[in-house]
């Protein structure tokens, strides 16, 4: 139910959390380079140096916003949810960002960080699929969480190949699957002010992010940012019973990482490839490594249909998030789910 | 809009599997009804049971070896117009 206390809880909580990313994103600006924690933008001609890890700004913006509904809305045990498998799957990034985690060790450690969003239980336990095939499953609910929150931040780590793609589809799947949910309500019972809460919580943080890592990118997140956004999508969606919706939603990363691996054979680092998929020229054009035992890649895939500049690629690739999206809002439109 | 029209291989990918999350639980769970409905009078609730998640199993390995090769297949068609 919307009342007025809500509406003052939202506020609070939006201001936090856009004031709390915003002030440790300008740190990790000002900073982080010094500090040696930087990345090479090698789509850039010059190769700049941009600060990594800019995903902390992330975590700590939504932190800052969970605090008012913590201590003031009945939702404590759904903010609770979201916050822990933020703070999990950020950890897990962070320590893959300073110390390159194994490939396998990585997506084990984000499966275990969905354990405490399990013992939380802030989710009905019913999977709802398209044409309203609902499955009362707690116990193998419970199971999928871990596994489901691996394949979704691994695969939001993977997208993250251009400036702004991960934060920036995120983003859209986060409002798509908003929008989703208030269209549901107007046919089905749905708890808007909780919606709305959460909803909140985790736009601003990744707002701010998205601004300071949209192209040209000021700051890279690293996989301290996409680890813990992925994080957050999914706890959104369990919490609001709309896996199946999260999954449309993102279509173009799941085909990407599924890609990537079927590719490559096997779970792999980007450090590790032998031949890249893409070929970077010295006057910043960009084209499809034809090698054969390149990984294809969205990117490579991308660059092979004729967009050879890193602002058409990143286009091109929203452009295919914003189909996506669409879809996961028509679905609900017309009664599919 | 002449560029968003060469994104048709992946548009067609995306299509592809937005059908099948939606209609492929639908289709699965008539599959799984008739099963139960033809063998419940010739075979055990177990071997019915593990008939309907062999069935299951097998119709996502299909779909997933569906979009492998259909991405493979544009890809290749991609790159190889491009030669």
């Amino acid at each position: 139910m919307l009342s007025e206390d809500n509406l003052v809880i939202a506020i609070v909580s939006g201001l936090l959390g856009i004031l709390a990313s915003w002030i440790t994103m300008k740190y990790i600006i000002r900073n982080f380079v010094r500090l040696g924690i930087f990345g090479i933008d090698y789509h850039k001609p010059d190769k700049p140096r941009i600060p990594e890890m800019g995903g902390l700004a992330f975590i700590i913006g939504v932190s800052a916003a969970s605090i008012p509904l913590l201590l003031l809305s009945p939702y404590f045990t759904e903010t609770i949810g979201i916050l822990v498998t933020v703070l999990t799957t950020g950890v897990v990034g962070i320590i893959d960002d300073r110390k390159k985690l194994s490939p396998i060790i990585k997506p084990l450690l984000t499966a275990l960080a969905g354990v405490p969003l399990v013992l939380i239980h802030p989710y009905k336990g019913i999977l709802l699929l398209p044409l309203k095939i609902a499955f009362r499953i707690p116990l193998l609910y419970a199971i999928i969480i871990p596994g489901f929150l691996a394949v979704v931040s691994n695969s939001i780590n993977m997208f993250d190949t251009m400036n702004g793609t991960a934060t920036g589809s995120s983003l859209l799947t986060l409002v798509a699957l908003f929008i989703a949910i208030l269209l549901k309500g107007l046919s089905e019972e749905v708890d808007i002010a909780l919606v709305g809460l959460i909803f909140i919580v985790i736009l601003f943080p990744l707002l701010v992010v998205f601004l300071y890592n949209k192209y040209p990118a000021k700051v890279f997140v690293g996989d301290t940012g996409t680890l813990s956004i992925g994080g957050a999508l999914l706890a959104f969606s369990i919490i609001n019973n709309c896996e199946a919706l999260l999954v449309i939603g993102l279509l173009p990363h799941l085909t990407n990482g599924f890609f990537n691996l079927s590719s490559v054979g096997r779970l792999f680092e980007r450090s590790e490839l032998n031949v890249r998929p893409i070929i970077v020229s010295d006057n910043g054009t960009i084209t499809a490594n034809i090698d054969s035992r390149a990984p294809i890649t969205l990117t490579r895939f991308v660059t092979a249909l004729g967009f050879t500049n890193e602002k058409d690629i990143i286009r091109a690739m929203m452009t295919l998030c914003i189909l996506s999206d669409v879809l996961v809002v028509l679905t609900v439109i017309t009664g599919l789910w | 809009m002449s560029k968003i029209l060469n994104l048709k291989p992946l548009i067609l990918i995306i299509l592809f599997n937005y059908f099948v999350i939606v209609f492929g639980p639908q289709v699965l769970y008539i599959i799984q009804i008739n099963i139960e409905r033809f063998l419940r009078p010739l075979a055990p609730r177990m071997l019915i049971g593990f008939i309907q998640a062999t069935i299951g199993l097998v119709s996502i390995l299909i779909w997933i070896f569906i979009w492998l090769k259909l991405y493979k297949y544009l890809f290749a068609r991609v790159i190889k117009n491009k030669k």
